[in-house]
Protein backbone atom coordinates (compact mmCIF):
# COMPACT_ATOMS: atom_id res chain seq x y z
CA UNK A 1 0.00 0.00 0.00
CA UNK A 2 1.28 3.19 -0.75
CA UNK A 3 1.07 6.39 1.49
CA UNK A 4 -1.72 7.58 -0.74
CA UNK A 5 -3.62 4.53 -0.57
CA UNK A 6 -3.97 5.15 3.47
CA UNK A 7 -7.06 6.78 3.75
CA UNK A 8 -6.18 7.26 7.64
CA UNK A 9 -6.68 11.15 8.43
CA UNK A 10 -3.19 12.67 9.76
CA UNK A 11 -3.34 13.84 13.59
CA UNK A 12 -4.64 17.80 13.28
CA UNK A 13 -1.97 20.05 15.67
CA UNK A 14 -1.06 24.01 15.59
CA UNK A 15 2.25 24.66 16.47
CA UNK A 16 2.28 27.82 19.02
CA UNK A 17 2.43 30.46 16.33
CA UNK A 18 -0.24 29.40 14.13
CA UNK A 19 -2.50 29.25 17.28
CA UNK A 20 -1.35 32.54 17.77
CA UNK A 21 -2.07 33.68 14.01
CA UNK A 22 -5.38 32.24 14.57
CA UNK A 23 -6.10 34.08 17.47
CA UNK A 24 -5.32 37.52 16.08
CA UNK A 25 -7.22 36.72 13.39
CA UNK A 26 -10.22 36.28 15.27
CA UNK A 27 -9.64 39.02 17.48
CA UNK A 28 -9.15 41.31 14.08
CA UNK A 29 -12.37 39.47 12.60
CA UNK A 30 -14.47 40.75 15.91
CA UNK A 31 -12.88 44.52 15.81
CA UNK A 32 -14.00 44.77 11.98
CA UNK A 33 -17.34 42.82 12.26
CA UNK A 34 -18.55 41.05 14.75
CA UNK A 35 -18.04 38.10 17.64
CA UNK A 36 -20.51 35.63 15.28
CA UNK A 37 -18.64 35.99 12.19
CA UNK A 38 -15.10 35.80 13.81
CA UNK A 39 -16.14 32.46 15.53
CA UNK A 40 -17.84 31.39 12.31
CA UNK A 41 -14.28 31.97 10.57
CA UNK A 42 -12.64 29.71 13.23
CA UNK A 43 -15.31 26.88 13.14
CA UNK A 44 -14.90 27.11 9.04
CA UNK A 45 -11.05 27.27 9.48
CA UNK A 46 -10.91 24.12 12.09
CA UNK A 47 -13.29 21.88 9.38
CA UNK A 48 -10.43 23.07 6.88
CA UNK A 49 -8.02 21.54 8.87
CA UNK A 50 -9.98 18.27 9.82
CA UNK A 51 -10.46 18.16 6.15
CA UNK A 52 -6.71 18.83 5.12
CA UNK A 53 -6.28 15.99 7.73
CA UNK A 54 -7.34 13.81 5.60
CA UNK A 55 -6.45 14.78 2.21
CA UNK A 56 -2.88 16.68 2.79
CA UNK A 57 -0.96 15.71 0.14
CA UNK A 58 -1.41 18.91 -1.70
CA UNK A 59 0.32 21.91 -3.67
CA UNK A 60 3.90 22.36 -2.63
CA UNK A 61 5.04 25.76 -1.48
CA UNK A 62 8.05 25.60 -3.12
CA UNK A 63 9.66 29.00 -2.83
CA UNK A 64 8.95 28.57 0.76
CA UNK A 65 10.29 24.73 1.17
CA UNK A 66 13.62 25.81 -0.74
CA UNK A 67 14.05 28.47 1.34
CA UNK A 68 13.80 26.40 4.38
CA UNK A 69 15.11 23.40 2.83
CA UNK A 70 11.85 21.71 4.52
CA UNK A 71 8.85 20.33 2.65
CA UNK A 72 5.90 22.94 3.43
CA UNK A 73 2.42 22.64 1.85
CA UNK A 74 -0.12 25.31 1.85
CA UNK A 75 -4.07 25.61 1.28
CA UNK A 76 -6.32 28.51 1.31
CA UNK A 77 -9.25 29.24 3.36
CA UNK A 78 -11.54 30.33 2.40
CA UNK A 79 -11.80 31.31 -1.48
CA UNK A 80 -13.50 34.57 -2.23
CA UNK A 81 -14.99 35.87 -5.34
CA UNK A 82 -11.54 37.62 -5.66
CA UNK A 83 -9.16 34.93 -4.66
CA UNK A 84 -7.55 33.18 -1.42
CA UNK A 85 -8.28 35.20 2.39
CA UNK A 86 -5.83 33.28 3.88
CA UNK A 87 -3.17 30.80 3.71
CA UNK A 88 -2.53 27.72 5.80
CA UNK A 89 1.29 26.23 5.76
CA UNK A 90 1.56 23.39 6.83
CA UNK A 91 3.56 19.75 7.07
CA UNK A 92 3.04 16.17 7.30
CA UNK A 93 4.90 13.48 9.21
CA UNK A 94 4.77 10.22 8.82
CA UNK A 95 4.49 8.46 12.45
CA UNK A 96 2.77 5.29 12.88
CA UNK A 97 3.37 5.88 16.77
CA UNK A 98 0.96 9.07 16.21
CA UNK A 99 -2.97 9.05 17.26
CA UNK A 100 -4.90 7.33 14.24
CA UNK A 101 -1.15 5.14 13.18
CA UNK A 102 -0.59 7.73 10.81
CA UNK A 103 1.08 10.82 11.90
CA UNK A 104 0.87 13.95 12.22
CA UNK A 105 -0.04 17.29 10.32
CA UNK A 106 1.11 20.19 11.63
CA UNK A 107 -0.05 23.65 11.04
CA UNK A 108 2.55 26.38 11.08
CA UNK A 109 1.32 29.60 9.92
CA UNK A 110 -1.59 31.02 9.11
CA UNK A 111 -1.28 34.15 7.00
CA UNK A 112 -3.48 36.79 5.42
CA UNK A 113 -3.02 36.58 1.55
CA UNK A 114 -2.21 39.97 0.70
CA UNK A 115 0.43 41.95 2.69
CA UNK A 116 -2.28 44.94 3.14
CA UNK A 117 -4.80 44.13 6.14
CA UNK A 118 -8.37 43.26 5.47
CA UNK A 119 -10.66 45.77 4.43
CA UNK A 120 -14.32 45.83 5.49
CA UNK A 121 -15.34 45.34 1.85
CA UNK A 122 -13.17 41.69 2.10
CA UNK A 123 -14.63 41.03 5.31
CA UNK A 124 -17.97 41.08 3.97
CA UNK A 125 -16.81 38.54 1.26
CA UNK A 126 -15.74 36.80 3.91
CA UNK A 127 -19.53 36.49 6.02
CA UNK A 128 -20.60 35.74 2.19
CA UNK A 129 -18.06 33.01 1.39
CA UNK A 130 -18.36 31.76 4.54
CA UNK A 131 -22.61 31.77 4.89
CA UNK A 132 -22.58 29.17 2.52
CA UNK A 133 -21.28 26.72 4.61
CA UNK A 134 -17.55 25.48 5.91
CA UNK A 135 -15.71 27.58 3.34
CA UNK A 136 -13.32 26.77 1.03
CA UNK A 137 -10.89 23.13 1.26
CA UNK B 1 -22.65 18.14 -4.07
CA UNK B 2 -22.53 15.48 -7.09
CA UNK B 3 -20.80 16.98 -10.03
CA UNK B 4 -20.76 14.65 -13.73
CA UNK B 5 -17.50 15.04 -15.35
CA UNK B 6 -16.73 13.83 -18.99
CA UNK B 7 -13.18 12.31 -18.47
CA UNK B 8 -11.39 10.90 -21.42
CA UNK B 9 -11.03 6.95 -21.11
CA UNK B 10 -7.92 6.15 -19.94
CA UNK B 11 -7.92 9.02 -17.12
CA UNK B 12 -11.75 7.69 -15.89
CA UNK B 13 -10.15 4.20 -15.69
CA UNK B 14 -7.18 5.26 -13.54
CA UNK B 15 -9.68 7.33 -11.18
CA UNK B 16 -11.89 4.44 -10.86
CA UNK B 17 -9.17 2.19 -9.28
CA UNK B 18 -8.24 4.62 -6.65
CA UNK B 19 -10.17 3.40 -3.63
CA UNK B 20 -9.89 7.12 -2.17
CA UNK B 21 -11.52 8.41 -5.90
CA UNK B 22 -14.01 11.16 -4.52
CA UNK B 23 -11.57 12.39 -2.27
CA UNK B 24 -8.83 12.61 -4.82
CA UNK B 25 -10.73 14.57 -7.15
CA UNK B 26 -11.81 17.13 -4.65
CA UNK B 27 -8.01 17.46 -3.45
CA UNK B 28 -7.03 18.25 -7.34
CA UNK B 29 -10.01 20.42 -8.13
CA UNK B 30 -8.75 22.34 -4.23
CA UNK B 31 -5.26 22.42 -5.47
CA UNK B 32 -6.20 23.78 -9.25
CA UNK B 33 -8.03 26.21 -7.60
CA UNK B 34 -5.49 27.13 -5.07
CA UNK B 35 -2.55 27.89 -8.05
CA UNK B 36 -4.77 30.16 -10.07
CA UNK B 37 -6.23 31.99 -6.98
CA UNK B 38 -2.42 32.17 -5.61
CA UNK B 39 -1.56 33.54 -9.32
CA UNK B 40 -4.18 36.60 -8.74
CA UNK B 41 -2.82 37.82 -5.73
CA UNK B 42 0.76 36.78 -6.12
CA UNK B 43 1.56 40.65 -6.33
CA UNK B 44 1.00 41.76 -3.29
CA UNK B 45 2.04 38.68 -1.34
CA UNK B 46 4.85 39.15 1.20
CA UNK B 47 6.84 35.61 0.50
CA UNK B 48 9.74 36.85 3.21
CA UNK B 49 7.13 37.31 5.95
CA UNK B 50 5.48 34.09 5.22
CA UNK B 51 8.89 32.40 5.06
CA UNK B 52 9.85 34.42 8.67
CA UNK B 53 6.52 32.81 9.96
CA UNK B 54 6.90 29.41 8.51
CA UNK B 55 10.30 29.22 10.26
CA UNK B 56 9.32 30.47 13.45
CA UNK B 57 6.52 27.34 12.83
CA UNK B 58 8.78 24.70 12.57
CA UNK B 59 11.11 26.40 15.43
CA UNK B 60 7.82 25.57 17.93
CA UNK B 61 7.11 22.40 16.15
CA UNK B 62 10.82 21.17 16.61
CA UNK B 63 10.76 22.23 20.48
CA UNK B 64 7.31 20.26 20.67
CA UNK B 65 5.05 23.58 21.05
CA UNK B 66 2.14 22.13 19.44
CA UNK B 67 -1.34 21.55 19.86
CA UNK B 68 -3.52 19.15 18.82
CA UNK B 69 -6.46 20.63 16.94
CA UNK B 70 -8.91 18.65 18.96
CA UNK B 71 -7.52 20.42 22.70
CA UNK B 72 -7.19 23.89 20.62
CA UNK B 73 -11.05 23.33 20.08
CA UNK B 74 -12.04 22.65 23.39
CA UNK B 75 -10.22 25.42 24.99
CA UNK B 76 -12.09 27.84 22.45
CA UNK B 77 -15.58 26.29 23.43
CA UNK B 78 -14.79 27.16 27.12
CA UNK B 79 -13.27 30.65 26.27
CA UNK B 80 -16.84 31.06 24.22
CA UNK B 81 -19.01 29.40 27.38
CA UNK B 82 -17.01 32.34 29.73
CA UNK B 83 -17.70 35.05 27.06
CA UNK B 84 -21.21 34.18 26.66
CA UNK B 85 -21.56 33.69 30.70
CA UNK B 86 -20.07 36.99 31.17
CA UNK B 87 -22.85 38.96 28.54
CA UNK B 88 -25.80 37.65 29.58
CA UNK B 89 -24.70 38.61 33.25
CA UNK B 90 -23.72 41.94 32.24
CA UNK B 91 -26.78 42.29 30.27
CA UNK B 92 -28.57 40.78 33.78
CA UNK B 93 -27.74 43.96 35.58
Amino acid sequence: MTAEDDLRPYFPRLAEPARTDITEAHIYFVALTSFVMADEWEAGLVGAIRRLAATPHRQIAERESRLLNRPVRQAVYPRTPNGPAYYLFFTVTEDASAPGGRGYLDILHVRHAARRPLTRTEAGELRRALGGGEGAL
Amino acid sequence: MTVTLNLPDDLAAQLAARPDADAFVAAAVADALDAEANASVDGEYDHDAAVEGIRRGFVALDAGNVTSLDDFVAEREQARRQRDAAATQSAGR
